[in-house]
């Protein structure tokens, strides 16, 4: 009897359903998300108005971060159930995942209370007034994380941190060091705010009151290690690299900061070995092949630096940083068909980065070996990398020379004065100005730029660097 | 594209007796100066219309010792049908120390070509005294100086009557600085960039008129101007009777001095154009020369440099404004692989337009180790095409003209009195080319050799117009070199010049009419 009446359960399809809910929730809970959104779907399908079960399955998504299923499957459940409290606060979470701000504040607010009772719901709304400028609610938001403790409190702050709100995550974070459990953990965040907010002195401190309480962490060392780099602190910040690598000797990063240190000292042969043992810790890696290209060329070998940056773009094809390094040292041997190959190349796979059209119409303009043609490739190039991005100085320098070398001055003067204006450090530009203003008779403004010019040239007269 | 006239060199330096190494003694050490020498004077030392060559040559590194006759300075004696003689003992011009460039004019008015030589912490003057011999006269003249220069150049800034002395310096070196440049990390050691070293500012001498000179250098503002010189040439650029004087610095802005008329120079290259390219970068100026290349009367700047940088044009536009047309003559794609030293504008074809010649070779001899630019490259002629541009001929030139050479310096003359000009190149550590222009003979010619005598003997500074070209007279071309050799005119298929208009420094101006073509004339300044 029992049998037939179990027979006849499960040959009910809503019973079968509750069973495949029931199932997907138990895979759920041990973390099987896949395998559970498979019953998950089992039962939707046998009883598609199964709340529960969409639910679920929708959470699953979320956790997943197939958010656009998520949001799909929410929608659904609020069209037929718009009361259901959760599944506005899921969908709020979902959408914060899809950059729809707006939208998901007003769910969200909508369910202000549900919000309130998880440090992680209060963290999404913060975060969604973030993006959408308005820090002051965010800030107020982060507040209610206060009576929830020390560990929402460190949510709270890094938030703040990740949305760049630098003076409200060290606040937050600095109001938890005497009860967040993990002191480590509190003080290489808090010294990470403060370097990012350039408090670069501060963020040394934090993380010598760390090394000094005995940890002895890798990350920590090198923060710290940037720090002194920041402050012109040399000796001390290649010390506290060393130790970081010391500390972790396997971990690419540390190698590769301080080959970026190196570097950034003009220290190219020191930037070369660091770069060399990243590539020895972390022989796929296209950052350290960048980066050892990076040294060679300061090194001025070429030859070595192309080998390099081929090695990179081998390695990570879709790095365009690497591809146009690549293209440049490729333009600086000469080998202007293959340099012009990785332009376009670049083009082809980053075609909303003006980098490689301003950097692919100077060097057209620079070697063109049939000057029309060149010249008229180089000029559209130029002006896609404008089109792209009008803030590009380097673009609107380049284009006010060829209009100037066109003889059309009023034009090549718009564009160089962009170009002064833009980056005002920038010597090149002033000197340019100053032609096409002579060429207009405004003498007293041309002798103004080249007073420009040779102000930042003499800045530039510095010693020789050490190699 | 219409053909040009072709221009055919041969190199004709073994049988015409040329024999000359250039010793710059290479080191482990990669002294800077070692990359340095070669400057050449082409000029007739002993008036017999045949211009001579003058070789500077290196010394031991780093005693800069001309310790073995290997190192001598060298004069060759053009004995006619593209044949020389080495004088260099007889006349006295063996030479001291490490010598760089050279500088010839008659600085002492008495019919003698006479000798500047510069070169590392030693430069010398030596004066003809027409018998065939040179005497030192370097420290009676007061022209001593410990500094490295790179070469000199004689002009009449004054236009007193009297060649004074302008002396291109480089930079503050000894061989106790010697850094490490290069790769540190495979050891690969290179010739330093000039930033490693301070620059020097340059020096003028005024000739008083007894065999003495005063040094101006301060008084005139030349000394004003730090840089890094490489070579200099005068002319008169916006056409106010007063020489102005152009310096090619060494990644740094190039110097025009122009010439205020009353013993001062203002340096004006940033204001005039004529400082840097279009780039804005500081490149590596080397030689330089300074005429009118358009036929629009207004001399024109082109100069050599490095792989990668182009040999840039400066067209003078009037005004005093010059513009870089590097890229507008085609000089810039033709250019931009190539590293160059020696340069000379003139007309190699004789069909009217003044062609480029530049003597080739980079600076380092590992850059092929870093770069893709080669280190020993064979030399160019960019044709002038008369309409603004140029064209690259060398590969016409001659089968022997692709020789891939160190070359350094460049002095060109009409060795064989044909109406060509040859062209004689030094290149470090191997042997001199002494370059026939071989072009057809198609072409008509004159060649000016002028006479001053309210102005200087030579007529340095001397504007001269042929129909519509012009050129002047100057000693003062390329790197370190000079040539003395009168004042060349290519004129295509004319048989007689109609009009020759000769502006002297004194400022007498002098017309020759109906000329015939095809001679080497002599021009008497006539009397005020």
């Amino acid at each position: 009897m029992f049998f037939c009446l179990l027979l006849l359960w499960l040959q009910n399809p809503s019973a079968l359903a509750h069973e495949d809910l029931k199932k997907g929730l138990e895979l759920s809970q041990k973390g099987d998300l896949q395998s559970a959104n498979v019953y998950l779907e089992k039962a939707l399908k046998l009883d598609p108005n199964d709340v529960e079960a969409r639910y679920y399955l929708a959470v699953n998504l979320y956790r997943l971060a197939q958010f656009a299923p998520a949001k799909a499957n929410l929608e659904r459940i609020l069209r037929a159930k718009p009361e259901m409290r959760a599944a506005i606060l899921l969908l709020g979470a979902v959408l914060e995942k899809l950059d729809d701000y707006r939208h998901a504040i007003r769910l969200l607010e909508s369910v202000a209370d549900l919000v309130r009772q998880q440090p992680e719901w209060i963290a999404i709304l913060a975060r969604c007034y973030y993006h959408t400028g308005l820090a002051d609610k965010a800030r107020a938001t982060l507040d209610w994380l206060q009576p929830a403790g020390p560990a929402a409190i460190f949510l709270g702050a890094e938030t703040a941190a990740q949305s760049g709100d630098l003076g409200t995550a060290e606040r937050l974070f600095a109001s938890i060091r005497s009860t967040y459990p993990n002191r480590a953990q509190l003080g290489y965040e808090l010294a990470m705010v403060q370097y990012q907010a350039k408090h670069f002195q501060e963020s040394q401190a934090t993380l010598q009151q760390l090394t000094e309480a005995g940890t002895r962490e890798s990350r920590v060392y090198n923060l710290l290690s940037w720090c002194y780099h920041r402050q012109n602190r040399l000796a001390e910040a290649l010390a506290a690299m060393r130790q970081a690598v010391e500390l972790d000797p396997a971990a690419e990063t540390n190698y590769d900061h301080l080959a970026q240190i190196l570097l950034e000292e003009g220290r190219y042969a020191d930037a070369t070995e660091a770069a060399e043992k990243a590539i020895a810790v972390a022989p796929k890696s296209s950052t350290a092949y960048q980066l050892r290209g990076r040294a060679e060329t300061g090194i001025g070998n070429f030859k070595l630096a192309l080998r390099s940056y081929t090695r990179a773009v081998e390695l990570n094809p879709a790095d365009a940083g690497a591809l146009l390094n690549l293209a440049l040292v490729q333009a600086k041997l000469f080998q202007f068909r293959d340099a012009a190959g990785s332009f376009e190349k670049g083009i082809a796979r980053s075609p909303k980065n003006p980098q490689f059209y301003e950097a692919y119409g100077r060097m057209l303009l620079e070697n063109g070996s049939d000057a029309g043609s060149n010249e008229a490739r180089a000029a559209s190039l130029l002006e896609k990398a404008l089109a792209l991005d009008n803030q590009l100085a380097g673009a609107h320098y380049e284009f006010g020379k060829y209009l100037l070398r066109q003889e059309k001055v009023q034009p090549a003067l718009a564009h160089l004065e962009a170009a002064a204006k833009l980056d005002p450090r920038d010597s090149r530009a002033f000197l340019a100005l100053a032609g096409a203003y002579r060429r207009l008779g405004r003498n007293a403004e041309a002798a103004e730029q080249l007073r420009k010019f040779k102000e930042l040239e003499a800045m530039k007269n510095s010693p020789a660097p050490p190699e | 594209m219409s053909p040009l006239a072709p221009i055919r060199f041969r190199n004709v330096a073994a049988s015409a007796g040329v024999d000359f190494v250039l010793e710059n003694s290479p080191s482990a050490e990669k002294h800077l100066i070692e990359t340095m020498p070669g400057g050449i004077a082409v000029f007739d030392y002993d008036g017999d219309g045949r211009p001579d060559i003058f070789f500077t040559n290196g010394a031991s590194v780093p005693s800069l010792e001309k310790n073995a006759p290997k190192f001598h300075n060298r004069l060759f004696r053009n004995l006619g049908g593209m044949k020389f003689k080495d004088v260099t003992l007889e006349a006295g011009l063996a030479g001291v120390g490490y010598s760089i460039g050279a500088a010839a004019a008659d600085y002492d008015n008495d019919g003698y070509v006479d000798l500047f030589v510069a070169g590392v912490r030693s430069n010398h003057l030596y004066r003809n005294l027409g018998n065939g011999k040179f005497a030192d006269v370097t420290a009676q003249a007061g022209i001593s100086r410990a500094e490295w220069s790179i070469t000199g150049g004689w002009f009449d800034y004054d236009n007193d009557g009297l060649l004074d002395l302008f002396v291109v310096n480089y930079v503050k070196w000894s061989p106790e600085i010697a850094p490490f440049c290069g790769d540190p990390v495979r050891k690969l050691r290179a010739y330093c960039h000039p930033r490693f070293f301070d620059g020097l500012a340059n020096t003028l001498y005024h000739n008083r008129g007894d065999g003495t000179f005063e040094d101006v250098s301060v008084k005139s503002a030349i000394a004003s101007q730090i840089g890094k010189g490489m070579s200099v040439a005068f002319a008169d650029y916006d056409g106010d009777g007063l020489t102005d004087v152009f310096v090619t610095n060494d990644k740094l802005p190039n110097f025009l001095f122009h010439n205020l008329g009353n013993g001062k120079f203002a340096e004006v290259a940033l204001e005039a154009g004529a400082a840097l390219p279009d780039s804005g970068r500081n490149i590596s100026g080397m030689g330089v020369d300074f005429r009118d290349y358009d036929n629009d009367g207004l001399p024109d700047i082109v100069f050599t440099a490095l792989a990668g940088e182009t040999f840039p044009l400066f067209r003078n536009h009037g005004k005093g404004e010059f513009r870089d047309w590097t890229y507008h003559s085609r000089i810039g794609p033709l250019t931009n692989q190539r590293s160059g030293w020696g340069i000379g504008l003139f007309d190699f074809n004789n069909d009217g337009w003044k062609d480029i010649f530049t003597a080739n070779g980079h600076v380092n001899d590992t850059v092929e180790t870093f770069e893709a630019a080669k280190y020993k490259l064979a030399n160019s002629i960019f044709a002038n095409a008369g309409d603004g541009t140029f064209r690259d001929v060398s590969n016409d030139a001659s089968a022997d003209f692709e020789q891939a050479r160190a070359h350094r310096g460049a002095a060109f003359a009409d060795f064989n009195n044909d109406g060509k000009i040859d062209v004689v190149v030094s290149a470090l550590g191997e042997p001199a080319e002494l370059w026939q222009d071989a072009s057809p003979d198609d072409n008509t010619w004159l060649i000016l050799k002028l006479h001053g005598t309210s102005s200087n003997r030579d007529g340095i500074g001397a504007r001269i117009r042929i129909g519509n070209q012009y050129n002047q007279m100057t000693s003062s071309v390329g790197y370190a070199s000079s040539s003395h050799s009168g004042v060349h005119f290519g004129l295509g298929t004319t048989k007689q010049v109609d009009r020759i208009e000769i502006r002297w420094p004194s400022g007498i101006q002098q017309v020759l009419s109906h000329v015939h073509t095809n001679q080497v004339l002599q021009v008497t300044e006539p009397a005020k």
